[in-house]
């Protein structure tokens, strides 16, 4: 084959190159160093008479780089239509499944809550779980050997045999915004009043870090304390061992009961849309007083409502009112056991149930679900 | 508690229908539970038994509420006496009985008693019995006050006509070792030197506060009656009721605590109906260890008030509501009725004027106060971090329960388990000391349902503290990630691996190692503390990592290292090893050999008999970089050599 056939047939095969695989091979078949067309010619060059050499040699070589240069722009030319077909599959075509994990629903309302309060420049901080009598009930003016005590079924905690005492802890040495979590129960209780040895329990309320915050900080501030809280009770679609609460505590010279309400309201509004209503009614909490607990009307249709009524017989007006929070204005005894002048501050506590939120939030009839592992519900959030 | 409507508008007239009732409970006092019929039942709290816990006190709120003054209890003129010629009455411990009354009377008619009265016993779940005991009951229901009635002739001295002038009738006193009692029902006690008991010579009549005995049972024999009205120390009662978990509603309303005034009231009442309900001769009301408490007086400040609540009212306006409670004015000094035991402080005071003017007129303010800075404590913030640093991982979040049942012997130490006292279940006996109990059974779980489970949780995990290091023994708690992935079919340790370097990585801690620890299991280790471990468990794998420790080391600041200004040289190392080597170990020689290694990755691995019994081969990618040149090919080849000859030194290394 000479060059010029040689030229012709390049060119003409170049076209029907569909993509880069086949253009391997073509120049493979042009340019291979043992065999390419165009390297044979090469090869034989040598043989030649000087003057055919003459001829032949520059022709040859001038074919070599119009090969190469057609090669380039040839591969080129696939990769940029490959790309083109690409964008020609059929849209309609489900996407991609892309890997996404969920965040559980009590973390997402929790999220919610403290960004709420946040938003009312609240900070927020946590305490132990495992607490003693002083904290969870002496301190919060929950007196020893009255029923009063019964209103927290306690699980207790077997202590080591060589007894129970704990070492006195020092917590009065914070800096900055004084915000380290204390979760060493070993560190902190103390001797309770009512019992000579200290007893060990898993904290039925997130109310002892009131104590545990005012004990070392001064007033003015505003806290929220989510957290783990557990009760011996049996378990049923609204009940569990343990679960989850927020507390809230705002001390200052004038923090009012009308104050609370604007907090509260603002809360709830932000939480379940402006078109909630909130209403206060009388209740009893040693560690307040006056006590109070709040009710809140969803801005839902009726038939919504009555899905999610409390199931005490209330007539369905009544029962749509959902019970969501106790609170009042710290009890002086509270402050007292915490050094604090009860003639020169003031302020409000709340505690909330962060399952009973998120059971209205997202309208989840049986609170065992939280605690199932199942993550057929957990991936819905 | 069970309330009789019938009964409350009788006591409160000015309660037009139960709706009206519950309104005004309910947004002023207390929760109603129910309304069923005649039956009212209202949520007394726990420092409301001395006054509410009855029909009249009751009607007293209700009044007030409604907007009328305290409606007035027609009680007869008697008087009591400290000695009797028809009874004695002995206290032999004061400071737990601190006041006893007894009522002698003769029945005329013992057998049904009236209707009205029975219904309203029975509205409030009591079944009527005889019009003695009805009456006891009735009264109870109506001022608050337990009743006794003991059968005078089967009391022991007057049984056998002892005539000892020294001699008493019935005497309080703490229960005789080993003591025993049959209850009016039957049920039978074994008595301890802390229970408080009603005797007489031979023995104990009654639980005092608890439950009358069998002994001394009124019956349908009953000629003469003492009628007992005391008032008992409420934590003796609460003690002793817990303790032979026997409850009742008198133990009830003693262990709450109750006003001594109510035993007079209790004790007139009860006069009253047995002479119209049993046409009963009344004897002498004897009145025993009564010492009047000192009253209590608070001063009302109503500047103090509005600063509290956040409204204005006036001195005057707060004293009417108070007035309508029955509680006394005179100027700024209150004193509350002696039933009102709950009343203490101001504050107190505070609350009722509060409940009775309403919430819903209590407008919301808000609050004015120094702007301080917001803040979440650094663990908070931490935990914040590695849930969204998971979630973008593909990993979803699970709440697991605090406790276990009896551990895997093999996993667990079980001498540091934290044990409770009283567990709900078998299975739920301990407090968790880990997050993988739940964590392997999720994954199980989820099986049923997914091929491929990826999961986190973040909770508290707990141990009994060693006592070593000077710390007095008690219970560690410390906050812990798990995560834990499965793969119905393969192997997803790698895969832990990645994400737990990963993440470690993101959440800012700079400086850790892993160290094998045993078969499958990973030892993640940093500033020579132990941050958790890393475990492959078939087709599963779990970590578990403190993060009371991680929270120690992470470092929150990024710095910025110069971009490369030169290019990198990069060359692909395949070998051949023994099996066993650790590629960690390889690849620790591997990145320590040459000052020019940038980056040292495992591209490839595969075990295969052909390579050979025992072998494996691995495939590194080393990245080479200067930092002030372009590296030639001669000096990488160079670098590459002395990395391998450094792998041959310590491994039986073979080149492919």
């Amino acid at each position: 084959m000479d060059i010029q056939d040689l030229r012709h047939s390049f060119h003409h095969e170049i076209k029907g190159v569909k993509d880069a695989k086949t253009l391997e091979g073509f120049r493979i078949k042009y340019l291979g160093r043992k065999d390419g067309e165009l390297t044979k010619i090469l090869r034989s060059l040598k043989d030649l008479p000087l003057a055919k050499k003459r001829k032949i040699g520059p022709a040859a070589n001038n074919l070599r780089k119009e090969i190469e240069v057609a090669l380039e722009a040839k591969l080129k030319e696939l990769q940029t239509t490959n790309y083109k077909l690409q964008t020609r599959i059929d849209v309609t075509m489900p996407g991609k499944k892309i890997p996404v994990g969920h965040l559980h629903p009590l973390t997402l309302m929790e999220n919610r809550i403290r960004e709420i309060f946040r938003g009312l420049n609240f900070s927020v901080v946590e305490g132990p779980e495992i607490e003693t009598e002083h904290y969870n009930f002496d301190a919060l003016n929950i007196p020893a050997n009255h029923p009063a005590r019964d209103m927290w079924d306690t699980f207790w905690l077997k202590l080591s045999a060589n007894g129970g005492k704990f070492a006195q802890p020092d917590l009065r040495s914070k800096s900055g915004l004084g915000l380290k979590t204390q979760t060493n129960a070993e560190k902190i209780p103390r001797e309770s009043a009512s019992s000579p040895r200290v007893s060990a329990l898993l904290r039925t309320h997130t109310s002892p870090m009131q104590i545990r915050y005012m004990e070392t900080h001064r007033p003015p501030f505003q806290i929220i304390v989510p957290g783990r809280v557990f009760r011996y009770e049996a378990t049923d679609a609204s009940h569990e061992i343990n679960f989850h609460q927020v507390e809230g505590l705002m001390v200052g010279e004038n923090i009012n009961l009308a104050n609370f309400k604007y907090i509260i309201e603002e809360f709830f509004r932000q939480l379940f849309g402006a078109g909630t209503h909130i209403r206060f009614r009388p209740s009893y909490f040693p560690f307040v007083e006056p006590g109070l607990e709040i009710d809140i009307l969803l801005d839902r249709s009726a038939e919504e409502r009555g899905l999610y009524a409390d199931q005490r017989g209330k007539s369905l007006r009544e029962s749509a009112w959902l019970e969501v929070m106790g609170a009042g204005m710290v009890h002086p005894n509270v402050f007292r056991a915490v050094g604090y002048d009860s003639r020169k501050v003031q302020g409000f506590a709340f505690g909330l149930g962060i399952e009973r939120l998120a059971m209205i939030k997202y309208k989840i009839p049986d609170i065992r679900l939280f605690y199932s592992g199942d993550l057929r519900f957990i991936n819905q959030f | 508690m069970k309330f009789s409507y019938t009964l409350l508008k009788k006591l409160a007239p000015v309660i037009k229908s139960s709706e009206q009732l519950m309104e005004a409970l309910a947004f002023h006092a207390f929760e109603v539970e129910k309304v069923d019929g005649d039956v009212i039942d209202i949520v007394i709290p726990a420092n409301r038994y001395s006054d509410a816990a009855s029909h009249y006190g009751m009607a007293v709120v209700v009044s007030a509420i409604l907007g009328k003054k305290t409606p007035e209890l027609k009680l007869p003129a008697l008087k009591s006496k400290a000695q009797s010629l028809n009874f004695k009455v002995g206290i032999d411990s004061k400071k737990l009985c601190p006041r006893y009354s007894g009522l002698y009377a003769e029945i005329n008619k013992i057998g049904k008693s009236p209707e009205w009265m029975q219904k309203i016993l029975i509205s409030c779940g009591l079944r009527p019995i005889n019009n003695i005991v009805d009456v006891m009951n009735y009264v109870m229901l109506e001022i608050g006050q337990p009743l006794h009635a003991f059968d005078f002739d089967e009391i022991e001295s007057v049984k056998s006509k002892i005539q000892n002038p020294k001699s008493k009738n019935i005497v309080v006193r703490l229960a005789k070792e080993g003591e025993k009692i049959e209850t009016i029902d039957g049920g039978k006690y074994d008595l301890d030197v802390n229970d408080l008991v009603i005797a007489d010579e031979k023995g104990a009549l009654a639980i005092a506060g608890v439950k009358g005995g069998k002994r001394a049972e009124v019956s349908l024999k009953t000629k003469r009656i003492i009628v007992e009205a005391a008032n008992f120390d409420s934590v003796s009662v609460y003690k002793t009721s817990r303790r032979l978990n026997l409850f009742t509603d008198a133990s009830a309303r003693f262990s709450h605590g109750l006003a001594p005034v109510l035993v007079e009231k209790g004790i007139k009442r009860a006069a009253q109906l047995l002479k119209e309900v049993c046409g009963a001769r009344l004897g002498d009301w004897l009145d025993v260890n009564y010492v009047k408490p000192s009253k209590t007086i608070i001063k009302f400040d109503v500047e103090r008030f509005n600063k509290l609540t956040g409204l204005s009212l006036s001195e005057k306006a707060c004293l009417e509501y108070l007035k309508k409670l029955g509680f006394q004015a005179r100027g700024k000094f209150i004193e509350p009725p002696a039933e009102r035991t709950d009343i203490l402080i101001f504050e107190d005071l505070a609350e009722e004027i509060v409940n009775l003017y309403g919430y819903d007129r209590l407008l919301s303010v808000v609050p004015r106060a120094l702007l301080s800075p917001s803040g979440a404590e650094d663990q908070i913030v931490l935990k914040d971090k590695i849930r969204s640093i998971l979630t973008g991982f593909g990993l979803s979040e699970v709440y697991n329960y605090s406790f276990i049942g009896e551990p895997d012997p093999n996993l667990q130490n079980k001498f540091s388990l934290v044990e409770l006292v009283n567990p709900i279940a078998d299975d739920k006996k301990y407090l968790r000391p880990s997050l993988f109990p739940h964590l392997t059974r999720n994954i199980e779980e989820n099986f049923r349902f997914y091929d491929e489970v990826r999961i986190f949780e973040i909770g508290r995990v707990f141990a009994k503290a060693s006592g070593k290091n000077g710390i007095a023994s008690g219970i560690n708690e410390q906050l812990s990630l798990g995560i834990a992935l499965g793969l119905k079919k393969g192997a997803p340790f790698l895969e832990l691996k990645g994400i737990v370097e990963q993440m470690l990585g993101q959440a800012g801690l700079v400086d850790y190692f892993t160290k094998e620890d045993g078969e499958g299991r990973l030892r993640l280790e940093s500033d020579h503390r132990t941050l958790g471990y890393l475990i492959a468990k078939d087709n599963k794998a779990l970590a578990e990592i403190n993060l009371d420790e991680l929270l120690q080391l992470v470092v929150g600041e990024k710095e910025y290292r110069p971009l490369p200004k030169y290019p990198s040289a990069t060359r692909d190392l395949s070998f051949m090893v023994d099996a066993e080597a650790r590629v960690a170990a390889i690849q620790n020689i591997i990145e320590n050999t040459s000052h020019l290694l940038d980056d040292a990755d495992l591209l490839d691995w595969y075990e295969d008999p052909k390579l050979g019994p025992n072998r494996k081969s691995l495939t590194f990618r080393l990245v080479f970089q200067a930092e002030d040149r372009t590296l030639t090919d001669e000096e990488v080849d160079q670098e590459l050599g002395k990395i391998v000859a450094s792998l041959k030194e310590k491994f039986d290394v073979e080149l492919r």
